[in-house]
């Protein structure tokens, strides 16, 4: 019974009680404080970026995107080289039709 | 007031951070048992009010909207609190860290009676203990004096979940607090 008087005493302890304040000059603070996010926004974004494991994997990145390119632009030159063998045998043999055509045409005429 | 801050208003913004000021730091005091603490998170409430006025829709009242971001900010600052004594146990452990972890004081509410002081002191040790949803109700209850149904909409729950996390609470407390007492009287 007396166990039971003490536990709800200590539950209720918190009634009545009063709200607590920052105290003076809250508001100076926060002001203080958003200034400092402000300028240590820019601050960690460039520590951010010359760290050296941020600045290794750019390099990395920028090496890959530069082999990348260079091994399309292979690829494609070399696609565009064939092409090119292509279309001239191609053109050859249409002039020799063409060549081919007239004479006989020519000889049908006689 | 929220227009005016949300167009850039320094005024309107001095004035929301001194008409709530109390209200957000005895939130974060209760559920975080240290003025330091309390100070820290409420100056990090209102600067999240400052940078993120604009996501403010007007669709639940100012003081609900602030209880919000007061009550994850003290939840956050207390799991990197927890986060911070692990590391600090295993850096201890492989003997890199030789700073001696210092248990903090008792904590002592300035707003409460002089006669109760002690019981509280106890109370607060025990809400400590409490889960996390457990102990945001419970503080907004006893310390905040919301009612059930501003506790609803503050945690986005039912009325009767609240109801139902209240009471778990008082169990909890009730059990931790029989303890204490028993050994008290040992």
């Amino acid at each position: 019974m007396e166990k039971r008087k003490e536990i709800v005493k200590i539950l209720s302890s918190l009634d009545g009680m009063e709200k607590a304040s920052p105290g003076d000059f809250f508001f100076t603070r926060v002001q203080a404080r958003l200034q400092r996010q402000e300028t240590s926004t820019w601050g960690s974004i460039t520590a951010f970026v010359t760290r050296p494991t941020v600045a290794l994997a750019t390099l990395c990145i920028i090496f890959l995107l530069n082999a990348a390119a260079l091994f399309y632009q292979r690829t494609s030159s070399n696609s565009s080289v064939a092409d090119q063998l292509e279309q001239n045998s191609a053109d050859d043999y249409n002039t020799t039709l063409a060549a081919n055509s007239y004479y006989d045409e020519n000889t049908e005429a006689r | 007031m929220v227009d005016q801050l949300k167009q850039g208003d320094e005024n309107a913004f001095k004035i929301i951070v001194t008409t709530w000021q109390d209200m957000v730091y005895n939130t974060a005091l209760g559920i975080l048992q240290s003025a330091e603490d309390a100070e820290d998170v409420a100056q990090e409430v209102f600067v999240q009010v400052y940078e993120s006025i604009h996501t403010f829709k007007g669709e639940s009242k100012l003081s609900t909207w602030l209880y919000r971001i007061t009550t994850s900010k003290a939840l956050d600052h207390i799991r990197r609190k927890k986060r911070k004594k692990r590391f600090a146990f295993v850096q201890a452990l492989f003997g890199e860290n030789n700073e001696i972890i210092i248990q903090p004081p008792d904590f002592h509410h300035p707003g409460v009676v002089l006669d109760n002081k002690e019981n509280a002191t106890a109370l607060f040790k025990a809400i400590e203990k409490l889960p996390e949803n457990q102990k945001i109700a419970f503080v907004l209850n006893k310390i905040e004096g919301l009612n059930y149904q501003e506790i609803s909409e503050i945690m986005e729950t039912t009325v009767s979940s609240i109801e139902s996390l209240l009471h778990r609470a008082k169990n909890n407390l009730r059990k931790w607090l029989q303890g204490v007492y028993n050994n008290k009287n040992k």
